[in-house]
């Protein structure tokens, strides 16, 4: 795979992970070298393993390199605080409603998947609710004071279709409500009802939550890793990673979901990058089959879509043709796409037609090798 | 005669990260965290379990090599404002 991290981070990214064999620098960063690379941190949410790379003198650093790595993880734990205590008046506010509600990645995964919660930062909050409350939980959050960044495009569109809302609350924290996994193709062939079948509670702050079951946890794990950002971001590259070492999982029922949502490709994507990057010598029967698992065309036309920086939330929205089985649904998707209300224009594109041609120009790429 | 005791523990509804030298608390209700640092650290572990002003202060004087007489004031100075913060809950017993 081609990439452009700096051979620290990466080695930051596995700190601690079983197996890998990247190596850390044997002398500290030059000043030159190390204010980006600490913006690379940041970036990549990293700050709580150099933190503890630097404590125990994996990761060599100057006196003040120490400092500002430290107060840079003080700053993000700060932040994380103060979204476990959003996050839990969100889901009881959500439960006064009677909406069901699902913990994702950040505060489940820190909690339930890692050793030392301090080692997994996160910037938001994120619910999964299911498609039949989904309105009723966006309008309870409204009623709120909770605004959405993005009008939606018709109404009804965010319950059929669209992977999740993006709420920021009064307190200007931002919460992420989830329908599926990912919006386009890939997250509408997720079977909702897998999602809700089981679940891992954890408490916190004396209030019981629910995340997804372990299984559930990684595969969300590899459709963010490798759907989420382009290029990745090596924090979810390091769950996948940290939740197939260390996690009691089963990997035999987890082939079985992805083949059952189509989503094969995705997840032998993530893992088979967070294999490479970190370089992770421990073989396990997921590793070994991304390692061999080559995609069909159409899914690799399908990651494209993805995986294209320049692939525009129209262009995704219209990728979702594909993953539809039904005519209607499909009838209902284009008409929706080809008239969104004029809130949603005003937000996102100069007018209706730009926003038609973004749509059509790359709602369907050439693929590329990303691995 | 019935012998009472004040017991300490940390409080169930408070939010906490253990973060390089620090520990940071957040307890519900409360809008920004808060910091402990240097024996503040050491007492927010031992307080995983209950524990009487005694047991604190004799634990920490033999961790810091110094006598109970000394750090026992300043003990109970830093458990009355996390009590004061909902950070620290105490019972008696």
């Amino acid at each position: 795979m081609r990439h452009s991290f700096h051979p620290a981070l990466l080695a930051l990214a596995s700190h601690r992970l079983k197996g890998a064999l990247r190596q850390m620098p044997a002398q500290p960063l030059s000043d030159d070298e190390w204010a980006p690379f600490l913006d690379d941190v940041r970036r990549h949410r990293l700050t709580g393993l150099l933190a503890d790379a630097t404590k125990g003198g994996e990761f060599p650093v100057t006196s003040s390199q120490q400092q500002e790595g430290d107060d840079a993880h003080i700053a993000s734990m700060t932040h994380v605080l103060m979204l476990e205590n959003f996050l839990i008046d969100s889901v009881e506010l959500l439960g006064r409603a009677g909406i069901q509600v699902r913990v994702l990645k950040g505060s489940a995964v820190a909690h339930l998947d890692y050793a030392d919660a301090a080692l997994r930062p996160f910037v938001d909050v994120d619910l999964l609710v299911r498609s039949e409350q989904f309105d009723l939980a966006t309008e309870t959050l409204r009623e709120h004071g909770y605004q959405r960044y993005f009008a939606e495009i018709r109404p009804g569109y965010d319950r059929r279709f669209g992977k999740g809302v993006s709420f920021v609350s009064p307190g200007n924290l931002e919460l992420d409500l989830h329908r599926t996994f990912a919006m386009g193709p890939f997250g509408l062939r997720v079977n909702l009802d897998d999602l809700w079948s089981s679940g891992q509670d954890f408490t916190l702050a004396g209030t019981p939550l629910s995340g997804l079951g372990p299984d559930e946890r990684l595969l969300h794990a590899c459709y963010h890793a490798s759907l989420g950002d382009y290029p990745p971001r090596l924090l979810p590259l390091r769950d996948v990673a940290e939740m197939l070492l260390y996690g009691e999982r089963d990997e035999q029922h987890i082939l079985e979901l992805s083949r059952a949502w189509g989503g094969e490709a995705v997840v032998a994507r993530a893992v088979a990058m967070a294999w490479e990057l970190f370089d992770i010598a421990d073989v396990t029967a997921m590793s070994a089959w991304a390692a061999r698992y080559r995609p069909a065309k159409r899914d690799k036309g399908r990651l494209a879509v993805y995986t294209d920086g320049d692939t525009s939330y129209a262009a995704k929205s219209l990728a979702s043709l594909t993953a539809l089985p039904r005519i209607r649904d499909r009838v209902a998707l284009l008409r929706m796409v080809a008239a969104p209300d004029p809130g949603f224009l005003s937000r996102r594109h100069r007018s209706r037609a730009s926003w038609l041609i973004a749509g059509f120009k790359r709602a369907t790429r050439r693929s590329e090798d990303h691995r | 005669m019935t012998n009472r005791q004040i017991r300490y523990r940390r409080s169930s509804t408070v939010l906490w990260r253990r973060c390089s030298q620090n520990v940071l608390l957040l307890p519900r209700g409360t809008e920004r965290p808060l910091s402990l640092s240097g024996s503040g650290v050491d007492l927010w572990q031992l307080l995983e379990e209950t524990q009487t002003l005694q047991t604190t202060s004799n634990l920490l004087a033999k961790r810091f090599d110094t006598d109970v007489r000394e750090v026992t004031p300043s003990v109970v100075e830093v458990l009355d404002q996390l009590v004061k913060v909902r950070a620290v809950e105490l019972t008696v017993s």
